[in-house]
């Protein structure tokens, strides 16, 4: 289980909060949406629990290890996909990328070789395995990202913006590669957006988050209601349409 | 420690691909090099190399050979670190790398090892051609192979420290060009080091390139024994500048980390 408990994080240039006493859980075979808009602190946290920024206070466990102290061990806990396509060598293939990856997170080479057709064959990119991912369209760029997250056969997927970029038969293509991960590879998944209905595709619980404080933390089931209300209301459904009415209470 | 391995393979196989991608740059580093190695060897003043360091007048010009290699190596070491981070940043896979299983300093020796294997295929074909054109070659002695390898472990430090302050400032180009030009004049490599007032000649005697190329020239010069002192002088020095290099890294990591500097550029 992800566990963040009471996570604050202060930037010095500029002097921001980004985090404010943040806190919830992420359990193995669950997808947690992190809902935002820009500069809610979504990349933050993500960045935060992956360990490329150092949090101000608070704690993040990772099946009970400290993802402070111990980052090494809970870096093999996870597969971060982090905004835009920007995680792999693009001049490299999707294969040469895979083994770098796998490698470079505590695999050897004939490990990572003989995992790549499985993550492939899941990923639906088997006959580009030998392109350059330069090459890819921006979908199949994404989809290797997250085949280069998984190699390493974490147990749990981190992904910042998944939906940056892509069209909308990309995203469908991309919710439903995500829920075969939460349901029959039992990953725990966590994923940042700030499209509304991409996160209800993929996700059973939600978090809300603005300004560095979480805000609400939804079943998907109430958050779908919600949106249906939203809708014979005429109202747009949009992100900030949904804050403010969680802010005045009208979902609770 | 079975990561550690792991890590390095990878870097080190990521690296020559990324170098043989590269490929026309390459070839066109090796003329833009030979030509200035030319140049300086046509301007002379290399003389004053045999009255330093032994052998006959005409063995001069393999001593500016040598110095010209060991400077070679040395600005590889210093700004290789430097400029993989700023290019990794601005690709954006600097944060990926940043999630291996081992510390972020590590992958970049490894990067390291295929580096100095990467200029030495560049510094063999630059030795070939100066045979091939101006008949000037090194011959390698143990000596001088050894003083190679300890100062471009001191180098290297020097180059963490370069790193370092690439994760945090990022641009740091200027200063990396400012530095290789420095070590050129200040280290002996093709003036002697005593035409400078004492200050520099201060400086460029605490650097593990002067020191380890006055050991190689002596060495290849054909001085048959080596004080230990000068010796000690470069194990020492060298260590130094390592350890307080990956110090300095790792606390410039760390404040990258905190002001979330990794992904920027």
């Amino acid at each position: 289980m992800i566990s963040i408990s009471h996570v604050s994080k202060s930037y010095k240039k500029p002097l921001v909060r980004a985090l404010n006493d943040v806190s919830f859980s992420v359990k193995r075979g669950e997808s947690v949406g992190l809902l935002g808009p820009n500069g809610a602190g979504k990349t933050t946290l993500i960045k935060s629990i992956s360990g490329l920024i150092n949090f101000s206070a608070g704690k993040i466990t990772i099946d009970g290890i400290d993802a402070s102290s111990r980052r090494g061990k809970t870096l093999r806990l996870l597969g971060v996909v982090l905004d835009g396509s920007r995680n792999l060598y693009w001049r490299l293939t999707v294969r040469q990328n895979l083994v770098y990856f796998g490698m470079i997170r505590g695999m050897s080479c004939s490990q990572a070789k003989s995992r790549i057709p499985k993550i492939l064959d899941l990923m639906q990119l088997g006959e580009f395995s030998n392109h350059q991912v330069g090459l890819l369209s921006s979908g199949q760029k994404q989809k290797a990202s997250i085949a280069a997250a998984l190699v390493h056969n974490p147990s749990f997927l981190i992904l910042d913006e998944p939906t940056n970029g892509l069209d909308i038969p990309s995203m469908d293509n991309l919710s439903r590669v995500l829920n075969t991960l939460r349901d029959e590879m039992n990953i725990g998944i966590l994923i940042s957006s700030h499209n509304l209905s991409f996160v209800q595709q993929v996700s059973q619980k939600v978090v809300f988050i603005n300004k560095g404080k979480i805000v609400d933390i939804l079943g998907i089931d109430d958050v779908k209601e919600f949106e249906l209300k939203s809708k014979s209301t005429e109202i747009k459904t949009d992100l900030l349409t949904v804050y403010r009415n969680l802010m005045k209470g009208d979902i609770r | 420690m079975r990561d550690y391995i792991y890590a390095l393979e990878a870097e080190f196989v990521l690296d020559l691909r990324q170098s043989w991608k590269y490929k026309t740059g390459f070839f066109t580093d090796l003329i833009v090099q030979f030509m200035i190695y030319s140049a300086l060897l046509f301007a002379g003043g290399y003389t004053w190399m045999t009255r330093q360091y032994g052998g006959a007048l005409n063995e001069s010009k393999t001593l500016m050979l040598v110095g010209y290699v060991f400077w070679s190596y040395a600005i590889l070491a210093i700004s290789q670190m430097g400029n993989d981070i700023r290019i990794e940043a601005n690709r954006g896979t600097l944060e990926q790398k940043s999630l291996s299983v081992v510390p972020l300093s590590w992958l970049f020796i490894s990067k390291a090892f295929s580096g100095v294997t990467v200029s030495t295929v560049f510094v063999s074909l630059i030795i070939g051609m100066s045979t091939l054109f101006f008949n000037v070659s090194i011959k390698i002695t143990t000596g001088a192979f050894c003083a190679w390898a300890v100062m471009l472990m001191g180098m290297y430090g020097f180059g963490f420290i370069i790193a370092g302050i690439t994760l945090v400032v990022k641009k740091v180009g200027q200063l990396t060009f400012l530095i290789q030009i420095a070590l050129l004049f200040l280290t002996g490599t093709f003036m002697p080091l005593k035409s400078f007032p004492y200050v520099f000649q201060l400086i460029g005697k605490s650097l593990p390139l002067t020191l380890g190329m006055e050991i190689a020239k002596m060495s290849i010069g054909g001085t048959k024994i080596i004080d230990s002192e000068r010796w000690m002088m470069l194990v020492f020095i060298s260590i130094i500048y390592l350890v307080v290099g990956l110090t300095i890294f790792q606390i410039l990591e760390c404040a990258a980390r905190r002001e979330g500097l990794l992904g920027k550029y």
